[in-house]
């Protein structure tokens, strides 16, 4: 659209004084004509500045920190992980004493329960048990962070 | 497709539960969606409870957003203006005897008096105009979104926004006249 003194008087009657509510577009165009046109362009700023000094003097509601605890209590959860590194790392384990339990659990478990339920179980503990403790440690510390 | 949206990342974390993602969410949008709310109500516990409905559809939709498809602002908007709507009319099925009360303009000292009671003035100018006006007003002053997200919130086009906008200023310059 071209940019005219109609088009501009138009323009902060619609959007007001601040060029950064206008529509992007005819900014560059409205800044031309200001600088061609001031005294007359002036005016409707003025005019249309006063309104806006006015109208921010509305002020919105205040947020409360109750409102906004209610909102966040009310988000989605991160499930949490229910494998053996889940419950492991709360009880404090030293990570060799986890890695051991969690090989020797695991291996008893397989012996009763056969191969399906074997699988079942959390994997990254087999791997740590039988890689060495320190991967253990790893791994176990890492599940509560999940 | 939309151009790129500065929410989507937070909201992917926010499906995934992520507590630092639903803080920063809650920071970023309800200050915005409850001066949306309280501007179109006029009540401030009424803007809560729109807040509070609002996020949780957020909160349900997060897992399910499609990137690209639209500004979650935008959509955001849409739904608080919405549930907005739904009070204003049962609002008008019941017949109202005295006028709802007016957003807290929170007296600031160093604005003085005069400030607030100008600003109290305002939201009652604000109330008496034409729904539609008063939306637009509120969408591209108060809100700040551009003429097209907010033509399109509105569901008119950006010639009819700017007419809106227009005669909406027009009637509130005539009524804020004497505090101007």
């Amino acid at each position: 659209m071209t940019m005219t003194p109609n088009r501009f008087k138009h323009l902060t009657e619609a959007y007001g004084a601040d060029v950064a509510r206008w529509p992007k577009a005819e900014r560059a165009d409205a800044a031309a004509l200001m600088a061609d046109e001031p005294t007359i362009l002036r005016e409707a700023l003025s005019e249309a500045n006063q309104l806006d000094e006015a109208l921010d003097l509305w002020r919105p509601p205040e947020v409360r920190s109750a409102l906004r605890e209610a909102v966040v209590a009310a988000a989605p959860k991160r499930r949490r992980r229910t494998g053996w590194s889940g419950w492991l790392a709360p009880l404090g384990l030293g990570a060799g004493l986890a890695g051991a339990c969690a090989a020797g659990v695991l291996f008893g478990a397989a012996g009763f329960t056969g191969v399906g339920q074997t699988q079942a179980l959390d994997t990254d503990v087999i791997t740590a048990a039988t890689a060495g403790y320190d991967n253990a440690a790893d791994i176990v510390g890492s599940g509560d962070a999940v | 497709m939309v151009e790129s949206d500065p929410d989507e990342a937070l909201l992917a974390r926010v499906a995934e539960g992520d507590p630092a993602a639903v803080r920063s969410l809650v920071a970023r949008k309800l200050p915005r969606i409850l001066s949306l709310a309280g501007r179109m109500l006029g009540d401030t516990s009424a803007a809560e409870d729109v807040a509070q409905e609002a996020f949780l559809r957020v909160w349900k939709m997060a897992g399910q957003w499609i990137p690209g498809r639209a500004r979650f602002d935008t959509w955001l908007h849409r739904v608080v203006l919405n549930l907005c709507y739904d009070r204003l009319r049962r609002r008008r099925e019941i017949t109202i005897a005295d006028p709802p009360e007016q957003a807290d303009e929170g007296a600031d000292p160093d604005r003085g008096l005069h400030a607030a009671d100008t600003g109290r003035l305002v939201g009652v100018a604000m109330a008496a105009l034409p729904e539609r006006q008063r939306e637009a007003i509120i969408l591209c002053h108060y809100q700040e979104l551009s003429n097209i997200d907010a033509a399109d919130i509105m569901g008119v086009s950006v010639d009819a926004l700017e007419s809106l906008l227009a005669r909406g200023r027009r009637a509130l310059r005539a009524a804020l006249a004497p505090a101007m």
